[in-house]
Order: C-alpha cells, then structure tokens, then sequence
C-alpha cells in the first residue's frame, strides 16, 4: 500500500474502490501514470475510517461491490460534511444503474467497460 | 259401313218406352236378375223380341227365372222371340286388335237386328258388354261402346237396357265416369231398393236421399280436409328426424317412421309388430313396465333420457316423449313415442363438462358486462374463493372479475370472436397479485364468452430467476473483459509513450475493438433480457437528432474500411427519450447495413421531417430481404436461414431491441427490401414541438436554478 503521507504537495490523490483485483491494478497503474498519486483498495468500508489528512480529492467507486452496496457507500459518503465535496466517478457492468446512481449523488458515471481516454478525460475535468 | 236406312222401326213396349237406352246400377245379383227378367218377361208378354247378351251363368239365372215366370223357352226360341248370345263373344267380334272398331260394331248388331227384326215386332236388348269392360277396367272402352249403342238407336229402333254392379264404381276416381254414364242413358233407374217402394214411399225415399245426398256431399268435404291434414301430418312424421313410432298397450309396434329407421337400424317392416323393448338394454328391465303403467293411467311421460340399443348393437342415448292414444271413447289403446337421439350432443357436453372441470386452467362464463355466469374450481382457486363465497351476486368479487377482464370480454363480445391470449395480473381474495394469461372468447351470437386462465406464476418466477442469472452472468463476463480493455489500453498507452513497435501497437487496436464488439454482445443480451420483462430503463430528455446521427455515424465509420455512410438531409428537429438508446437503434441498423452488404461499398443515411415525425432511413445496397422474413426479423432469435441452409450470424437479436427501443418512443420501424436487391430500414418518431420544447426548456431553467442554490 501507499503511504498517503509521503505524496507530493500538488499531487492529487485518486482513491479507487473495486472489488477485482486486476481493475484495481490497472487503474492504479495508469493513473499512476498519469502523475496521480493513486491508493486502491477493495475495501468498501475503508472510508467510514478516513482521517481528515487521508482524504482523496477525487473517488473511482464501483456499484456492486462484494459484500458492499456502492450506493449505500457514495450516500454515506455525500452526507458526511467532511467528504461530501469530494467528487465522485461511478462505474458498473449494468449500464442501466446510471440513472440511480446519478439520483444517489455521484458525479459521474462510466459502464463498465471503459474506454482508458474517455476515463481519463473524466479524471482531468474533475481534478484540473 | 253405313247402316241401312229405312230399317227403323217404333216399337211399342210396355213399362219402358220405344228406343230408350236404360241403365240400372244394381247392389246384388239377384236385383240384377230380377229387372232383367222383369224386362224380358214384359216384353215376351206384350210380343215383343228379346235379344239378350249375357254371361253363361246370368244366362242360366235368367233361364230359371223364366222358366219360373211361366215362359215356354223352346217356343220362344223356336219363334225367335228370344235370342241368347254370348256377351264376352260379342266383345271379341267388335274388336280388332284389341282396339274397339265401330264399323264391326255397327255390321254385327245391324245384321243381328236385320235378323230378328223380319218379324216386325218392337225390339228389346238387353246387354251385359259394357258391365264386363266396365269390371275389366276398361272404362274409357265401355263408355265407347254405349255412344256406339246411342248411334245405332238412331238407325234402328230398340230398347236398351244396361246394367252395372254398382260396387265396380269406388269413391271419387270414378265419380265424373259415372256421372257420363248417366249422361248416355235416356234414363237411370236407381238400385232395387228404391223400386220395391210405393210412390209415397219413394217421395219419402227421394227426400231422404237428397238430405243423405247432401249430408254426404258435407262429410265427403270434411274428409277431404280430414285426409289432407292427415297426409301433411304422415308427411311431417314421414320427415322428421325424430323417430316416431305407435304402440298398442302391449308394446307391439304398430308404426315405425324413416327416422325411425335411420336413428335404430331397423325397417318398418322390421319393426312393426315386434315388441318395443327390443330397443332396450337387457340391464333396464323394469323401464318397459314402468313406462306403459303411467301411460295406463293416462299420463305422459315427457323427455325421459334413457338408452337404447341400435340393430347394429350400438347403444344410443336418446330423449323419448311417450304420450298414450285413445279412442273415440277417450280410452287408452296405446302409445306414441317421439324419441330423439342425443347420444352426440350427450358426448359433446361430457367433453366440454370435462374440459371445464379439468384443473389444468381456470375457466369461467360471463356475459358481455362481465358478469360471472360460471366458474369451475381452478377458477375459483385461482382467485381463491370457495364456490360459496362466489355465488352469483357476491359483488366483490364480480367487481374484481370486471376490472380485471373487462376490456377482454367487451373486446371478444365486440368482434364476436376470440382475443388473442393476454398476459395480466388478477387480484386474488388475499389481496396478492397473480400473474396470468388470460385468453377470452365469444360464444358466437350470444353476447356470452368463455375465458380461460391460466397461472403463471411460475413462470414469472423463472423469467426473473433467468434475468437474475443473465444479469449475473454479464456481471461476470463484463469483470474480465473491463480488465482486459484496461489493460489493452493502458499497453497502447505505454507503447506509444516508448515509441514502440508500430505492428503490436496496430494489434492491440484491433484487439481492442474486438472487446467492445464482446462488450456489445453482452449488452444485447442484458438488453433483451430485460425488455422481455419490461425492465429496460430509459432516460428522458431532449435529443437532437441530426447531431446524435452525425455523432454515431462518424463513430461507426471509425470502425469500416470497406463502406461509406453518407447523410442526405437533415431533421432539424429534436425527440424526447433516451439519447443512448436512439443511438444504439442507429448503430444497430448501420452494422447490419455493413454486414448484410459485403459485396457493397456504401450506406446512405436519410434524414427528414414530415408530419410531426423524425423521419430516417439506412439503406444497403447488399443481400436484401425477402419479403416472406419482413415481419419476423423483428422477433427475438430470429435468423434468416435462406434457400441453400445457409444462415446469417449473428444473435438475431439487434432488431428486436432496435423495434422495442423505437416503441418505447412512440416510433415505427420497418423494412423495404427484396431479396437481391439491398435494404432500407425506415424509423420514424414523434418530434417535439416548439410549445413542447419551449416547456422542456423552463423545465431545465428551473432545474439548473435548484442546482445553483
């Protein structure tokens, strides 16, 4: 795991929430590419123990998480005052959730599975 | 011929004058005889010949007679006074080839006359001739003869004197034959009954006889009717298809009619005098007894259903209406028996009463308002009621029988037919909603229906343990394929950073496009999926079309090397719906225009406006479709499999999605096309107007004004 600490001023950090470790490999390493500072965990329940200097300035959450509902997180999530700015991007196999998903909060909302440009055009407009 | 002039002579005669032609109806013999003789005899008293032709046994009669009378036959026959010849003889000398000749007539009985008449007395004949035709059936014959005799009796000048049995004359047919006899006499004496009276008497007599006459004349006429009305009655029994037979008190029959015949095998003349209960069954012994001993007692026995055993051994069921017949006394002498055959009509409600009690589907009866006439149990299971909750005029649940199959029933009443099999949900007494389908049909004529129910729950709970599965399984399949695209993608993105290998860089594309073509499949299996079930979602909102159709097509043209799409017009208008899911309608119509084109290097895309529609149209220039497959393209699983065997791939599934999508909009989507000569797919949708526009936009404002506080 990264540490959250050792990141550089101006760098931001993506957190990415999904439950297949090769999706979680993946985003990681090409967003890491991308210069972002990137913690990847398929822990859903992980945010409700943020500390406040842990926060990522941008959140990936996928919907159907094993053992977790993504909604039930991004709710949590944009009710609490200290992450409820933060935006988010959604992702899931059902295309038919964007509706839903969208009404719950997130931000954004890709199906599953995505185009490597289209997402990092997303990643761009939310952290520029 | 000619007949001698000159010859003819008056004759002076007692009791019946000079050249008369007399006839006698007589009832007996013997009142036959006795005004012969009496003729005769008065005529040999007063000097007079007598020629007399006759049968050999009135002959011997008549000789005993006058002999009785005191006449001495060798002197009158000696003197020729009286001549005895034989009248059939006679008969057979004025015919000529059985035909009766005049001319021979008119030479025998001249000659005769000539012979007799030397003597210069009065002439009498009496002639049996006529009475013998008359007995052979030669009617038409015997009144020849008599005009014959008529003729001569103007040459000559004689007695005539006929007689007929008046039993030879019966009823009506030789009423008018009678009436020319008559006719052909100067005079009619009546039978002997009427001569043996004195004149008081016969005044009497006559006055009687014309009362008789006319009583007789009246009842004659009531019989004609009486005959009429029964023949039209025989004719009815004679026609009916019911069998109708008579029986005496013991069950002898004594009619047997056609149906008769046709409905128990057996022939009238089979059948009449047999015993009725040949008809039965050996194992109903004691109907027979019961039967007759109401008829005995004057009832009837009305649509008694029993069984009957046919010549052929068959056994029939049969309705019998059984009615005794009485005399003119009103005393029972018998029975009739009217029976008809219900043995297939019988069948045929056992078949449907089975099928109506079949627990496989629910069925009931309603009348064109929806009200419940019938149910069977699996109805009423359905709904779960008990029959006795649901008697007729339990209006909660009429009420819920009307709402849930109402516009079923009114649209089979309507069209006087059936409605094709529906699926709906009917609320149970519980309160639970049951999935059925429910086909609904008019009983032609009768403003009644049947419908018939059936329970699919079960397979409700399939179709969702399916899209569970489905939804799951693309679930699954979507988790690897995600991977790999990342990866594939993130790949490209180094190789291109590296500047590395130009033909790897080139494969990773086209892999890549092969997982979005995995990726597609996919998505139309979820999406068939739930359309069945009604589950597709869709977004609401405005879309405008000429960019939406600018956008896909650029992006399809991406992936064909092979065609080009070219537009032609523009819609200038915007629908309202789901931008994704219009668009995936045009992909759809664009890759099967690439794909059932190879041979073709080209697309057109059609865009227009008419009637408050977005118009568009793709058309190939490829295989094209004929005409036979144009609805069913449109059906899931559909392939096209062509003359040769050969199929198309694909699932056979972008179509149906494509017309669902285009429902959901309120659109059409067809094809024109004939096999070998390409394809163009036509969609049209309602377009939004300004005033629709112009509120969709307040709506936005309003909704981006929230956003904003």
């Amino acid at each position: 795991m990264v540490n959250m600490l050792s990141k550089a001023v101006s760098q931001k950090t993506i957190l990415v929430i999904d439950d297949d470790p090769d999706i979680l490999t993946f985003l990681q390493d090409l967003l890491e590419l991308e210069g972002y500072h990137v913690f990847a965990t398929n822990r859903g329940e992980y945010l409700e123990t943020i500390r406040q200097e842990d926060l990522p300035d941008l959140i990936l959450l996928d919907v159907f998480l094993s053992g977790k509902d993504g909604r039930k997180i991004i709710k949590y999530l944009k009710a609490q005052e200290m992450t409820k700015l933060i935006p988010v991007i959604m992702f899931s196999a059902y295309p038919g959730v964007e509706a839903v998903v969208r009404a719950t909060g997130a931000d954004d909302f890709l199906s599953k599975p995505f185009d490597t440009d289209i997402l990092l055009t997303k990643v761009q407009a939310f952290l520029s | 011929m000619t007949i001698p002039r000159g010859t003819k002579r008056i004759l002076q005669q007692s009791g019946i004058p000079a050249h008369t032609h007399v006839v006698q109806f007589s009832e007996h013999e013997t009142a036959l005889i006795d005004a012969v003789s009496s003729f005769i005899v008065t005529g040999l008293r007063a000097g007079d010949v007598c020629l007399v032709f006759t049968t050999p046994s009135h002959r011997a009669s008549l000789e005993q007679r006058l002999l009785a009378e005191g006449i001495n036959f060798p002197t009158t026959q000696m003197e020729n006074s009286l001549v005895f010849l034989d009248a059939r003889e006679m008969i057979t000398r004025f015919f000529v080839n059985e035909q009766l000749e005049p001319a021979r007539f008119f030479a025998e009985m001249g000659q005769l006359i000539e012979q007799v008449g030397q003597s210069q007395r009065p002439l009498r004949i009496f002639g049996e001739m006529v009475a013998l035709l008359w007995a052979d059936g030669k009617q038409d014959v015997a009144l020849h003869l008599e005009e014959l005799w008529n003729e001569l009796s103007q040459r000559y000048a004689f007695s005539l004197f006929c007689a007929y049995p008046l039993h030879d004359f019966d009823g009506h047919a030789h009423e008018e034959l009678f009436i020319r006899i008559c006719q052909q006499h100067s005079q009619v004496i009546p039978s002997e009954s009427y001569l043996q009276l004195s004149e008081q008497e016969r005044i009497q007599a006559f006055i009687l006889l014309q009362q008789k006459a006319h009583a007789l004349e009246a009842e004659i006429a009531q019989r004609r009717v009486a005959q009429e009305r029964l023949r039209v009655l025989a004719a009815i029994v004679e026609s009916t298809d019911d069998a109708v037979l008579s029986k005496d008190l013991d069950g002898t029959i004594t009619s047997w009619n056609k149906a008769a015949e046709r409905i128990y095998g057996y022939t009238a003349q089979e059948m009449i005098g047999q015993h009725v209960t040949r008809l039965f069954p050996a194992d109903q012994p004691e109907e027979f007894e019961q039967i007759m001993s109401r008829i005995r007692r004057g009832e009837s026995v009305e649509h008694h259903e029993t069984r009957r055993v046919r010549k052929d051994g068959r056994v029939l069921t049969v309705s019998v209406t059984i009615s005794p017949v009485r005399n003119e006394m009103g005393i029972v002498i018998g029975a009739s028996t009217i029976a008809r055959d219900i043995t297939d009509q019988r069948l045929l409600e056992a078949k449907s009463q089975r099928l109506f009690d079949s627990n496989l589907v629910g069925i009931f009866v309603a009348n064109a308002d929806g009200t419940l006439l019938e149910a069977n149990q699996a109805f009423l299971d359905l709904l779960g009621y008990t029959r006795e909750e649901w008697q007729i005029g339990n209006t909660q649940s009429d009420i819920s029988l009307v709402s849930s199959f109402q516009s079923l029933i009114f649209q089979a009443c309507q069209s006087n037919s059936n409605v094709e099999p529906q699926e709906t949900v009917i609320q149970r007494k519980s309160g639970e909603d049951l999935p059925v389908v429910v086909a609904v049909a008019c009983i032609e004529h009768t403003q009644t229906c049947v419908g018939f129910v059936l329970d699919i729950r079960e397979r409700k709970a399939l179709e969702q343990r399916k899209d569970a599965f489905i939804g799951m399984a693309s679930h699954e399949l979507k988790t690897p394929v995600t991977s790999l695209k990342g990866f594939l993608g993130l790949s490209r993105r180094l190789l291109t950073a590296e500047n590395g290998n130009e033909r790897v860089l080139h494969y990773l594309t086209r892999m890549d496009a092969q997982i979005d073509k995995l990726t597609k499949l996919i998505n139309d299996l979820l999406d068939i999926s739930r359309m069945q079930t009604g589950q597709l979602v869709y977004r609401e909102e405005r879309v405008e079309m000429d960019g939406l159709v600018q956008e896909i097509v650029e992006s399809v043209q991406e992936t064909t090397q092979t065609h080009e799409i070219n537009i032609e017009g523009r819609t200038s208008a915007a629908v309202f719906g789901d931008r994704d899911r219009l668009g995936q309608v045009l992909i759809n119509l664009l890759n099967n225009a690439i794909k059932y084109s190879p041979q073709a290097d080209k697309v057109i895309v059609r865009l227009s406006q008419e009637q408050q529609q977005v118009r568009m149209s793709v058309q190939d220039f490829g295989l094209g479709i004929a005409e036979e497959h144009h609805h069913k393209i449109f059906e899931r699983f559909y392939q096209i499999t062509d003359s040769d065997e050969k199929t198309y791939p694909g699932l056979g599934i972008g179509l149906a999605i494509s017309l669902e999508i285009m429902k959901r909009h309120g659109g059409q989507l067809w094809v024109e096309s004939q096999r070998g000569e390409g394809a163009t797919f036509h969609l049209s949708l309602p377009y939004l107007s300004q005033e629709e526009e112009a509120a969709l936009q307040q709506i936005e404002l309003e909704r981006d004004g929230q956003h904003a506080e």
